[in-house]
């Protein structure tokens, strides 16, 4: 079998997390942080609602954000798959 | 009417202080430190009312300040059972047919008076020039004259009297007549009230006794009774009348026998309509073939509509919930379908359809009708040796209409108070 057990053993090693990479899932993850506190501007400007709510729903900018993170993470992750896939073969 | 309508606010406000007080447990250890002597009570009319009353009575722990030392009906049935509704509270009062020997013999301090309307008035007159305080049901009597009799005696003799309008004491409607007097519910402009029952009305005679048919359906004739205007038409009236703190000026009514055929006396149907003096209009009817929709009353306020019998309140602009925030108003709009395609305009033939709302309760924790707590407050103002005024004058006035519109139905024409029914 061509994509056994030494193939996955390969992967892992490559998936070892580095700092490096801490540090950019980080930023990743603080941009789409910046950009759920700006949806949040603009819903209090369409609503016409509260400016408390900068503050009061920053839970809902944090789990909007945590969201959009896994929903990139799962998209760069089929496309990291298929990028291993293409170049092996 | 004599009395004008700041004299009726004044009175009634002293007045709801008094029953407020005498809701309260507070009112309660004040009225046990008035008198430590136990209220002496007696039921006269062991009927199905008087039965419910009595058992009420004997059930309700708030006030132990009372005892029924003795109960009276001349028809052997109804005192048998009243007799058998006592011992099963372990109680064991006098009975008598006649209520002239009770009230000769037995010293009572407070009598529930329970006979049929034609039999209130004489018994309450004795009772009250006797110094007994009488609780008596409603309406008050067959007569005009006989219910203003009752009202003199009363003033008269100084004893309390007071008229069976529970709702007076239920702590629901006292909440939303408070409301209503504060302006909750704006200007009252309309107020409409109907009892509708499936139901003739007819109580089943002894075949061997059918000379009994005037006794137990007493309410079916009229020499007993006006019928549905005195015994549901006079519930609505006090409250109609209780909304708006004054009394009507007129009352234009219809009725007839349209369905009962039976040989009764009384209309099974009626509709009134009583006005105030300020144009307010009380709309009522009353119907005993159909129950759909119930009884209720509705005070019309140009903020709001109270439906008090089903305890709702429906504003005109309902207080709108707290809105989301405006990032989950966002994720929901997303989730509606945002980016759908929106028409250029509604279309313009679709007719306005009726906002569903329905309406917030008016209030929480009443159990019952209030007429429990209608006898626990007897028995507190016997033991303060005082009632309030203005109930006793919401049954005489609620009875003298309710008769004012028998008068109605009977000549076809637009009645008024005659001036020698008018109190203070
Ligand atoms: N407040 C309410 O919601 C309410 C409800 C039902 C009845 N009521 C009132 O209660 C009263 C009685 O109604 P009911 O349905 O119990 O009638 P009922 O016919 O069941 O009972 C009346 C009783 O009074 C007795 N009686 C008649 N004349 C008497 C007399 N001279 N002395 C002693 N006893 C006498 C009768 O024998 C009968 O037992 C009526 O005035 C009625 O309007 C009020």
């Amino acid at each position: 079998m061509e994509f056994g057990i030494t193939q996955i053993r390969r992967i892992m090693k490559d998936i070892t997390i580095k700092s490096k990479n801490i540090r950019r899932e980080m930023i990743i993850w603080l941009l789409l942080l910046g950009i759920s506190f700006g949806l949040n501007i603009y819903s209090i400007i369409k609503y016409q609602s509260q400016w408390s709510e900068l503050y009061s729903s920053l839970g809902f900018v944090i789990a909007i954000s945590c969201t959009l993170y896994i929903a990139i993470a799962i998209i760069r992750l089929f496309y990291w798959v298929i990028l291993k896939i293409v170049r092996r073969s | 009417m004599k009395g004008n309508r700041r004299d009726f606010i004044k009175k009634t406000a002293i007045a709801g202080a008094g029953l407020a007080l005498a809701a309260s447990p507070f009112g309660r250890t004040f009225a046990a430190l008035a008198s430590d002597k136990k209220v002496r009570l007696a039921v006269i009319g062991t009927g199905s009312r008087g039965r419910y009353l009595m058992e009420l009575l004997l059930a309700q722990k708030v006030n132990p300040n009372y005892e029924l030392v003795a109960v009276c009906d001349n028809y052997g049935p109804s005192l048998n059972e009243a007799v058998a509704l006592a011992k099963r509270y372990k109680i064991n009062p006098k009975t008598y047919t006649d209520y002239s020997q009770l009230i000769n013999q037995s010293p009572v301090d407070g009598v529930i008076i329970a006979t049929p309307l034609h039999q209130h008035a004489h018994i309450t007159i004795d009772c009250l020039n006797k110094g007994i305080h009488v609780l008596c049901e409603k309406a008050m009597a067959r007569t005009l004259d006989d219910t203003k009799a009752m009202y003199d005696a009363h003033i008269n003799s100084g004893s309390i009297l007071l008229i069976g309008h529970q709702r007076l004491h239920s702590n629901q409607y006292i909440n939303a007549l408070e409301r209503i007097h504060n302006g909750e519910i704006g200007v009252i402009g309309q107020m409409k009230a109907y009892w509708h029952r499936n139901h003739n009305w007819r109580r089943d005679v002894p075949d061997n006794q059918p000379d009994l048919e005037r006794k137990i359906n007493w309410r079916l004739y009229k020499e007993y009774s006006a019928g549905l205007l005195t015994e549901l038409m006079s519930h609505q009236l006090q409250v109609a009348n209780w909304a708006m703190k004054k009394y009507p000026v007129s009352v234009m009514a219809t009725g007839s026998i349209q369905y009962y055929k039976d040989g009764r006396e009384v209309p099974d149907n009626m509709a009134a309509i009583f006005s105030y003096d300020d144009g307010t209009q009380f709309i009522y009817d009353s119907m005993t073939i159909n129950k759909a929709e119930g009884c209720e009353e509705h005070i019309i306020g140009d903020y709001a509509t109270m439906k008090l019998e089903s305890n709702n309140i429906l504003r005109e602009d309902p207080i709108k919930p707290e809105p989301a925030p405006g990032i989950a108003q966002l994720i929901n709009d997303i989730q509606n379908g945002l980016f759908k395609s929106a028409p250029i305009g509604g279309s313009s033939w679709a007719a306005e359809t009726a906002v569903s709302y329905n309406g917030e309760e008016i209030y929480k924790g009443q159990d019952g009708d209030g007429t429990r707590e209608e006898i626990v407050h007897f028995i507190d103002y016997i033991q303060q040796k005082s009632s309030p005024e203005w109930m006793t004058k919401e049954g005489y006035y609620t009875s003298i209409w309710s008769l004012l519109t028998e008068k109605s139905i009977e000549s076809g024409e637009r009645i008024t108070c005659p001036d020698k029914y008018l109190i203070g």
